[in-house]
């Protein structure tokens, strides 16, 4: 019975609403510290009360907006500069230590910096959510270019098609799939970014309500934003995959039924 | 080829039993599925290894030979039937049977030296590490690969791979080998060795091995009896004891015109699959 | 000059321009937000040697490293269950995909605050962030496993334990340590995240004090040293593995395949 679509849909609601109620038992019975683990009944009452209130949506204005602009900015920079990377392989080890270095360095440690520098602005958090999001694009970009087959660039030049079709027509359509792939990751990690960033230097956003209602104490509240931080990113992941499909449905890849 | 070495003195313990128990296929069937879906691959398999014989099982691709090998190693349970070794019927895969797959490069794992990859099955039966390697190292050496373990699967050509895959299932003290293609994969020329081993080594160690095949010459060659499976559902059209001079050569065997008489009579045999009962026939 | 020198040269001009560029052009500066590269490098020297930043370090480093090892202990154990029985597996999807999806980052404040601003809840926040990946992953590897050699696994009686050892969790190896591999990045942004919003001891904070003191040089030291960590960690990461894989990355050589 479990095989079949409907049962399989039955069962895994069965497994989640039993998770929450274990959850709640144990927050209800202390087994649990309710300041670490509220019960999903409060937390609940709040994920129904938030959406009403206008600070909320604020809040996920900020948040989104710094987010999308850093991302809009990092692909921009990104994906040009990554395919020329990839595309020549002198440039590529030029600027692999380099690119190494900054792909590893924990953005939100440019936080205090970037505070002293710009203060606790709406333009501190895009310059946050570029200098994370940059990277991935980038390097995913510069895999795409590179993952070009010898065989084909080879043949594209033995025919004589003139750099300028080489680039959009074997360059760019090979390359794309791994540019969007770069994009979806950057996307959520440029979301996590901006909030914990929000979170740390109290600027306005879904961090800083996260910050403020910890402070204050009520937890439900914290773990309800928390929620719907999830939400935004499924959202915002499920959406760019959509797109991808859409864009890229004359790719191998999109057409492998799922 | 050269034979491979033995390198126990006679009255030392060999690298594996010699055979002992039969083989025995009774009235074994396997369907797939139920009601009007059914499908029907096996039909009443009849078969019968005695200790120490070489018994080639041939038929069209698709027939059904590997869901057949499958049964009798004990990896799929038959619909009907019943499979026995030395009168015990099996129902999971026996420790009398040690196999041995066409594709050996996913059936070796890449991680382990090939002396680890023998030695594995020793090492499930909870054998201590010194006796084990001790064992491996004498499988692979009647394989002819004595130097060759501490190399990794993936450094070894195609045969030598398959030669890895046979000392495995020697080493664990199988009595009854089974092995489904096994030279199929291998280029032309070392088929040939690995059919001259297969056979030095049933030779020496007293084995008895069953080979699923679709190359006829092959099974002619090796096989004191031959299976013929054909037909949909398949089932077994035909056994021909072959009586060749031993030991087999490639070159002389094959000269020999009965041979080519045996070959034909089952290649019409498998195009022509009426079901008869069993028959034990001369040329 | 032979190729490798050329090769070498090539992957070090441009980084050794961009630092001598910084130093000389910083050199005389008066900016406050702007100091000499070379004052920034001194006084984290200074703190190197004399000061609190070999402890700080030590507390950080410590921390990842019993956050990374919680995640990775769970991570697989659970992963390899999961990814044994796909039944399990897809009826949890819903729920994993959902945690998967939350920004662990948000929940640091919770640790924190219910748990203090020592060690622990720093552990348990990098350890919640970095399971994910490796849980992740795991499944995937397990589910990868050739099924031809389970079955050779099977064929020869070998026994759960073993087979779990040496054939699944060996070959969802690769997975796995690519798994490890984000986790280790994941885990040192949740440290620095743990660190700034509320501790003691620890490069993320030292940074955070620096800047509330307006002390800029420091900062920026701390924000370069936490980077340069950041980096020779991800790269003894990338060496340990071609080590620990070995088998694996040879083999990809001899049979020309993509690694």
């Amino acid at each position: 019975m479990l095989q079949s679509g409907a049962g399989m849909r039955v069962g895994q609601l069965a497994v989640a609403i039993g998770i929450l109620a274990l959850w709640e038992l144990c927050a209800r019975r202390g087994w649990v510290d309710a300041s670490l683990l509220p019960p999903p009944s409060q937390i609940a009452r709040h994920v129904v009360a938030l959406p009403t209130e206008a600070e909320f949506w604020n809040a996920v204005g900020s948040t989104l907006s710094a987010a999308l602009t850093g991302l809009l900015i990092a692909v921009l920079v990104g994906v040009p500069t990554g395919i020329a990377i990839g595309a020549s392989a002198p440039v590529y080890r030029t600027t692999r230590l380099l690119v190494d270095v900054c792909r590893s360095f924990p953005v939100v440690a440019l936080m205090p910096v970037l505070v002293l520098l710009m203060g606790t602005t709406p333009k501190m958090l895009v310059v946050v959510a570029t200098l994370a999001t940059v990277w991935p694009i980038l390097l995913q970009s510069s895999y795409g270019a590179r993952s070009v087959e010898p065989l084909v660039s080879d043949t594209a030049r033995a025919f004589q098609i003139p750099a300028r079709y080489r680039f959009t027509h074997v360059l760019l359509p090979t390359a794309a799939p791994y540019i969007a792939t770069g994009i979806r990751i950057a996307a959520t990690f440029a979301l996590l970014v901006t909030i914990g960033t929000e979170l740390l230097s109290a600027t306005p956003g879904l961090g800083r309500e996260i910050a403020q209602a910890q402070e204050g104490a009520n937890f439900p509240l914290v773990m309800a934003y928390v929620f719907y931080s999830g939400v935004l990113g499924l959202a915002l992941s499920a959406l760019l995959s959509r797109a991808e499909r859409r864009l890229l449905a004359w790719h191998p890849s999109a057409r492998i039924a799922e | 080829m050269k034979d491979p070495q033995v390198l126990r003195a006679p009255g030392d313990a060999a690298p594996t039993r010699a055979a002992m128990q039969a083989l025995v296929v009774q009235g074994l069937g396997k369907t797939y599925g139920e009601g009007a879906g059914a499908k029907v691959v096996l039909r009443d398999i009849e078969l019968r290894v005695e200790p120490g014989q070489l018994v080639c099982i041939v038929g069209p691709s698709g027939a059904g030979k590997t869901t057949l090998l499958r049964c009798l190693a004990g990896l799929q349970p038959s619909t009907t039937g019943s499979i026995s070794i030395g009168g015990r019927v099996i129902t999971e895969p026996p420790l009398e049977i040690g196999l041995v797959f066409q594709d050996y490069g996913r059936s070796l794992l890449p991680w382990m030296r090939a002396i680890d990859n023998v030695a594995f099955p020793l090492q499930g039966k909870g054998m201590a590490a010194a006796e084990r390697l001790r064992i491996a190292h004498d499988a692979l050496q009647s394989v002819g690969l004595g130097d060759a373990g501490q190399r990794y699967p993936w450094q070894l050509s195609g045969g030598m791979q398959q030669r890895v895959a046979i000392a495995r299932a020697i080493a664990y003290q199988a009595e009854i080998l089974l092995m489904d293609e096994p030279f199929a994969s291998v280029d032309a020329q070392t088929r040939f060795d690995l059919e001259d081993l297969l056979l030095a080594l049933r030779r020496k160690l007293g084995i008895s091995v069953v080979v699923v095949t679709h190359d006829i010459d092959e099974a002619v060659y090796l096989s004191d009896r031959v299976t013929v499976l054909s037909g949909t559902p398949a089932s077994v059209v035909e056994t021909v004891d072959v009586v060749l001079d031993a030991p087999r050569e490639q070159i002389a065997t094959k000269a020999d015109p009965r041979f080519a008489e045996y070959r034909s009579r089952i290649m019409r045999r498998i195009r022509r699959p009426e079901p008869t009962a069993v028959s034990r026939e001369q040329p | 000059m032979n190729r490798q020198t050329l090769h070498a040269a090539q992957a070090l001009w441009l980084p050794v321009l961009l630092v001598a560029l910084w130093w000389w052009g910083s050199a005389g500066s008066t900016s406050i937000y702007f100091p000499p590269l070379s004052k920034i490098v001194a006084l984290t020297w200074e703190d190197l040697v004399r000061g609190p930043l070999p402890g700080f370090i030590a507390f950080s480093l410590g921390n990842l490293a019993a956050g990374l090892a919680l995640a990775i202990v769970a991570g697989i154990s659970l992963g390899t269950v999961l990814g044994w029985y796909p039944l399990a597996l897809r009826l949890l999807d819903p729920v994993l995909q959902f945690f998967r999806a939350m920004p662990k980052v948000a929940l640091v404040p919770l640790f924190i605050g219910a748990l203090g601003i020592g060690a622990l809840p720093k552990i348990y926040s990098i350890a919640l962030g970095c399971v994910w990946p490796i849980l992740l992953n795991t499944i995937d590897g397990v589910r990868g496993v050739e099924p031809g050699q389970l079955e050779m696994a099977r064929a020869y009686r070998i026994p759960l334990a073993l087979r779990l050892w040496r054939v699944i969790l060996p070959a969802a190896a690769p997975q796995i340590v690519a798994g490890v591999r984000v986790a280790l990045a994941i885990g040192v942004v949740v440290m620095v995240v743990s660190e700034i919003y509320g501790a003691q001891q620890g490069v993320g904070y030292y940074v955070l004090n620096a800047s509330r003191a307006f002390d800029v040089a420091q900062t920026w030291g701390g924000t370069l040293l936490i980077g340069l960590i950041g980096y020779l960690l991800s790269t003894s990461f990338v060496i340990a593995e071609q080590w620990f894989l070995r088998w694996h990355y040879l083999r990809a050589r001899v049979l020309g395949l993509n690694a």
